[in-house]
């Protein structure tokens, strides 16, 4: 079992989607620590250690990415296909959390390797249920990978 | 949209009866498809050998495989899912008892979507079977099938 | 080659030797358990025999020795039941060396009965197991196995004397032992542990030396046997088959089958049996070369007799021939002197038919030296009539395919040229006379007339077309006046053909020339159309013409002889309608366009709703409920209520949301039409509903086997909201019936779904497929009124229709078609 202490990202622009987040996930009774950053491109900073996050501890990566599609700057497709593509992040769970389920989201997300998919319900209840599911089972059911050791 | 199939690739017979135990109790039995190797998992999910005359347009919303399999491996399962345009974009979670780091390393290089270790405790065998169910079948959304042009 | 004694004995030792290997697994396995029974019992017998003496200790002489020495007085040597009876089983062990018997304790009064750490586990199970008494276990006592038994033994009232308090006890005890060990123990508490244990080499290695002697005997008792049934079967079997079968070699070796010596018989078994069939079979044999030398001899004979009967017959023969030849001399002179020319073909292969004979006349029409050509094929005498329908019914008839044929033919090469009729008809297999008799000059006079009514018949026909006559020898053209009219022309120019054509469109010119060309040399009608350029005004003008073509007798083309029609009239309408095409394509395409950007515009609203627009109302809803959760106290009853209001109406906005999204996703889908199963569709749709739905009592009537082309995704999206439909208003009644299936409305097909549910007012029947129109309350049958906008879309989009027929609390139901326009 995974250590609940660890800690998931959440990548999401819209404050209210934040607190609310924040708000399911305490009810879940989900012990992680949350780290909110507010774009794409400070997701980015936050794995990579650039811009605001520079000189951040790099290989403490978090145990969990949620992650919105739409986004200022850099969206969240961009940021998966990034995380995919380094050799110290491509193996990260990642989580889309977003309103949409259009098809061409989905699929794409799929195509460039996420490991699900979770639509926003407008339903409080139902986004209350989902969170508490989705902290279950990513930090307690879920193996993660193990860290890549740096070469 | 959602799936409604679970393609369970088990070849413990006591595990597909706790499985089928659990998904009884909450309702999802009808949702549950059990196959007992590799092999037979690639026949389901491309429609050849005994399940030559299946609708493979339709594919399961979530494959829970095990690593340790007769005849084709889990692994070499998974490779082959990830390799078909059919079924590249399927969720597939490997269920394994395995302790083995490089399993993990594997699985996840060549695409698994979720790792879980099956509990060796019945409670949480069963909590963590009930949590899958619910998780791949209720929560998780899926990409439109892909159709052979 | 293997013998029949490694074949027979092989198998047969092989389950011997695993039989014994059986035997001797089962006598260890029984003698293993006999030990084990007899260490138990003695185990047992020595445990009973300890136990015993020190109850005879206890209970007989420690009073008796009480007595005689008073409470205060405690000789261990004499009272003391586990002295005596240690020192019983120390002379016994004396005896039987590695028999252990002894009492042990893990707090011992005398050191001796320390318990071994082994035996400590022991006392620790008694003590947690207060109800077991006895355990026996296989043990290790300085590396040597012993099975040994325990018997656990509990503190009673009566122990309490000499192992309570130290102070009621006798003065000796303590004086012996000290004043703390074995003392303060309680009732109940586990004392110690009666051990016997037995070594179980001792028993093990007698029953081994055991085994082994008898093993050995029954194995070279088994060797003796084996060997025994060699030796019986060499002599039995073996030996006797071996002269048998020499004796058969040496009589196949020998020339002569008269000598052969019978063999010996000794005994009466199959063996014997076999030997005397082999004697009878050669004494057959020796008959059979007999009487074959009588028949050769007989068939000669015969022979000789056939061979005489056959010179009598070829004499007979050849007297037939010679009548034969006098009645063919007689048909010969009639054949010579006929007028009519005859020849004479035989087939030699399927069409190869060749010249056999020829009469004089025949020398008029094929030249001075007929019978240079005989042996010649037909094609050789006639040139012409290779690859013609003549030359087939010549073969045809030789054949036998054809009965006698009379037809008339022209025929031309460069020694004859005129009309025949022919007469073929067979005079043997594949022998045949043809018989031609000239005919030209009736045929020329026919074919005159022919020609001259054609003509007629063309100037009559060509009324309103301009007429010319082209006379190919002279290259005179003659135009009639509607020709110069066409032409801009005065009609008194003298035409000829270089004039004509000077004045067809530079573009033109070649290819009707060639096809005049054409004309001529097929002798074949030609149509053709070209341009002119009109003398009098220079306009282009189109024409369409034909030209029909006059031979003379001899298949010399004469004339040409044509028309012409001016179609400049037809062709400017022509041109007018394709330039209309071109730009309605144009404006098709140009729409199309516009119509994929409204579509790609369309498709980046509906992107953005799904985004954009979902987030806040989320955001309202959260709150809402953070607002009753966190404030539930501060709020009154009116504003909870409130607020459950705004979060109802919060999630129906996003239900809407959601379903629009999913109609303007059937209006964007690209359309992939293929042939689809709906029967199976509708089926697979309906096990569905009535999964979702278990409480239901849904009965689906599915018509089968209905099938067509659409796109099945958009298909599957338009049933699923017409059943599920149907099965939300259905649920009023107790059962819902649920149908699918195909008629006829008007002729054309029609699927429909009908249920038996609420129905509904036929007014509103127009109301029912637009977007957020709803006819039923929404606290009746839930619902946002965009599943029926987008059924319709998708028929449309299918090239269908789709309407409803109903009647409150009656029942619905809705027709759609597939594609009407074809």
């Amino acid at each position: 079992m995974s250590d609940t202490s660890e800690t998931i990202l959440l990548v999401e622009d819209n404050p209210s989607d934040v607190a609310l987040t924040q708000r399911a996930l305490q009810r879940a009774s989900i012990a992680s620590k949350l780290v909110v950053v507010e774009d794409g491109q400070e997701a980015l900073d936050y794995l990579f250690g650039g811009g605001m996050h520079a000189g951040r501890d790099v290989s403490q990566l978090p145990a969990l990415i949620l992650l919105d599609l739409k986004m200022p700057k850099v969206d969240g497709l961009e940021v998966l296909r990034r995380i995919r593509a380094n050799k110290h992040t491509r193996r990260l769970p990642v989580i889309i959390l977003t309103s949409s389920k259009e098809e061409q989201d989905v699929a794409a997300a799929y195509d460039l390797g996420v490991n699900s998919y979770i639509r926003k319900q407008v339903d409080f209840v139902q986004f209350d249920t989902a969170m508490k599911l989705l902290g279950a089972y990513w930090q307690g059911l879920n193996e993660p990978p193990p860290k890549v050791r740096s070469q | 949209m959602k799936g409604t199939t679970i393609l369970l690739v088990e070849d413990t017979a006591d595990d597909e009866y706790l499985v089928k135990r659990v998904f009884t109790k909450i309702n999802l039995i009808n949702n549950l498809f059990v196959v007992r190797d590799g092999a037979e998992a690639l026949d389901y999910l491309f429609g050849t050998g005994a399940h030559a005359n299946r609708d493979t347009t339709q594919m399961p919303a979530v494959v829970f495989l095990d690593l340790k399999l007769p005849k084709i491996s889990g692994l070499e399962v998974l490779r082959r899912i990830r390799a078909d345009e059919r079924t590249k974009l399927l969720p597939v979670v490997i269920l394994s008892s395995s302790q083995e780091e490089q399993d993990l390393i594997q699985s996840y290089s060549l695409g698994a979507n979720s790792y879980v270790r099956k509990p060796v405790d019945f409670t949480e065998f069963t909590e963590a079977v009930q949590q899958l169910g619910f998780y791949w079948l209720l929560l998780n959304e899926l990409p439109l099938p892909r159709r052979r042009e | 080659m293997r013998s029949i004694a490694m074949r027979f004995l092989l198998p047969f030792g092989i389950v011997a030797i695993l039989f014994s290997i059986f035997i001797f697994r089962e006598t260890y396995i029984t003698s293993q358990r006999h030990a084990n029974d007899l260490i138990g019992q003695q185990a047992a017998m020595a445990m009973e025999f300890n136990l015993a003496i020190r109850e005879y200790v206890a209970e007989t002489i420690h009073p008796a020795i009480q007595d005689i020495v008073g409470k205060k007085e405690f000789i261990p040597e004499m009272m003391s039941p586990m002295f005596v009876s240690r020192s019983v089983f120390e002379r016994v062990q004396k005896k039987f060396p590695g028999y252990v018997v002894r009492f042990v304790s893990d707090k011992p009064r005398n050191p001796v009965n320390q318990a071994t750490p082994e035996e400590l586990r022991i006392i620790d199970f008694f003590r947690r197991n207060p109800q077991a008494s006895q355990k026996t276990e296989q043990i290790q006592i300085n590396g040597q196995r012993y099975v040994a038994q325990f018997k656990v033994r509990r503190m009673k009232t009566d122990c309490m004397r000499c192992h309570g308090d130290p102070k009621d006890a006798p003065a000796a005890l303590v004086k012996q032992y000290g004043a703390t060990a074995g003392f303060y123990r309680q009732v109940g508490d586990v004392a110690g542990l009666d051990t016997v244990a037995i070594p179980v080499e001792t028993v093990a290695v007698a029953m081994a030396s055991e085994m082994s002697w008898k093993q050995m005997i029954m194995g070279l008792w088994l060797t003796f046997l084996f060997g025994l049934i060699i030796i019986v079967f060499h002599l039995v079997v073996s030996r006797r088959l071996q002269t048998m079968a020499r004796h058969i070699r040496e009589i196949a070796a020998k020339s002569e089958i008269s000598r052969m010596t019978p063999l010996e018989i000794q005994e009466h078994d199959e063996i014997d049996v076999l030997s005397v069939a082999f004697d009878k079979l050669f004494e057959q044999l020796r008959a059979m070369h007999a009487s074959l030398e009588q028949r050769v001899m007989e068939r000669t004979a015969d022979l000789a007799r056939a061979n005489e009967g056959l010179k009598q017959e070829i004499a007979d023969r050849q007297r037939a021939e010679e009548a034969l030849r006098q009645s063919e001399e007689k048909f010969r002179s009639i054949v010579e002197s006929s007028p009519a020319a005859m020849h004479f073909y035989r087939l030699e292969s399927d069409t190869r038919l060749v010249l056999t004979g020829t009469n004089p006349a025949a020398e008029r029409i094929i030249g001075s030296e007929p019978r240079s050509l005989i042996g010649k094929t037909i094609e050789d005498v006639f040139p012409n009539l290779r690859d013609t329908e003549v030359l087939e019914i010549h073969r045809k008839v030789a054949r036998g395919d054809l009965g006698p044929q009379a037809f008339e033919m022209p025929y031309k090469d460069e020694r004859v040229f005129g009309f025949y009729d022919v007469r073929v008809f067979r005079t043997g297999a594949g022998v045949i006379a043809s018989i031609l008799v000239d005919i030209t000059e009736r045929k020329q006079a026919e074919q005159e007339l022919r020609a001259y009514s054609h003509r007629l018949a063309l100037a009559t026909e060509a009324a309103v077309m301009g007429v010319w006559e082209w006379d190919v020898i002279s290259n005179a053209v003659t135009w009639d006046d509607r020709m110069f009219e066409m032409y801009g022309l005065l009609m008194a120019e003298p035409m000829t053909y270089p004039r004509w054509a000077e004045m067809i469109h530079a573009e033109d010119v070649t290819q009707v020339e060639r096809q005049m060309r054409r004309a001529v040399t097929e002798k074949k009608a030609g149509y053709f159309n070209f341009r002119i350029i009109r003398a009098s005004d220079g306009t282009v003008r189109h024409i369409q013409a034909a030209a029909s073509v006059i031979a003379d007798e001899k298949g010399q083309v004469t004339n040409v002889v044509g028309v012409n029609f001016d179609i400049t009239g037809r062709k400017l309408a022509e041109e007018e309608i394709r330039k209309l095409n071109t730009e309605l394509e144009q404006r098709v395409a140009d729409r199309t366009i516009q119509l994929a950007v409204a579509n790609r515009e369309l498709e980046s609203f509906a992107y953005s709703v799904s985004h954009d627009l979902t987030a806040p109302l989320r955001g309202i809803d959260g709150w809402s409920l953070a607002l009753l959760e966190d404030y539930h106290d501060k709020l009154d009853e009116r504003a909870r209520q409130h607020l459950s209001r705004i979060r109802a109406e919060t999630q129906r906005m996003g239900q809407l949301i959601d379903d629009l999204l999913k109609l303007s996703r059937v209006t964007r889908a690209e359309m992939r039409p293929n042939p689809m199963d709906l029967t199976g569709l509708a089926e697979n749709i309906a096990l569905r509903l009535q999964e979702d739905f278990p409480h239901r009592q849904l009965e689906f009537v599915i018509q089968p086997g209905l099938a067509d082309e659409g796109d099945e995704r958009l298909m599957r999206i338009a049933l699923t909201n017409l059943l599920g439909n149907a099965v939300k208003f259905t649920s009023k009644r107790p059962t819902a019936r649920i149908e699918f299936g195909m008629t006829y409305v008007k002729d054309r097909p029609a699927y429909f779904v009908r249920d038996n549910g609420a129905g509904f007012d036929m007014a509103f029947a127009k109301k029912l497929f637009g977007a957020f129109q709803r006819i039923h309350k929404a606290s009746e049958f839930p619902g946002t009124g965009i599943g029926l906008a987008t059924v319709q879309r998708i028929i449309q989009r299918h090239g269908g229709r789709i309407w409803a027929e109903a009647q409150v609390n009656q029942g619905a139901t809705f027709y759609f078609t597939l594609d009407e326009a074809s």
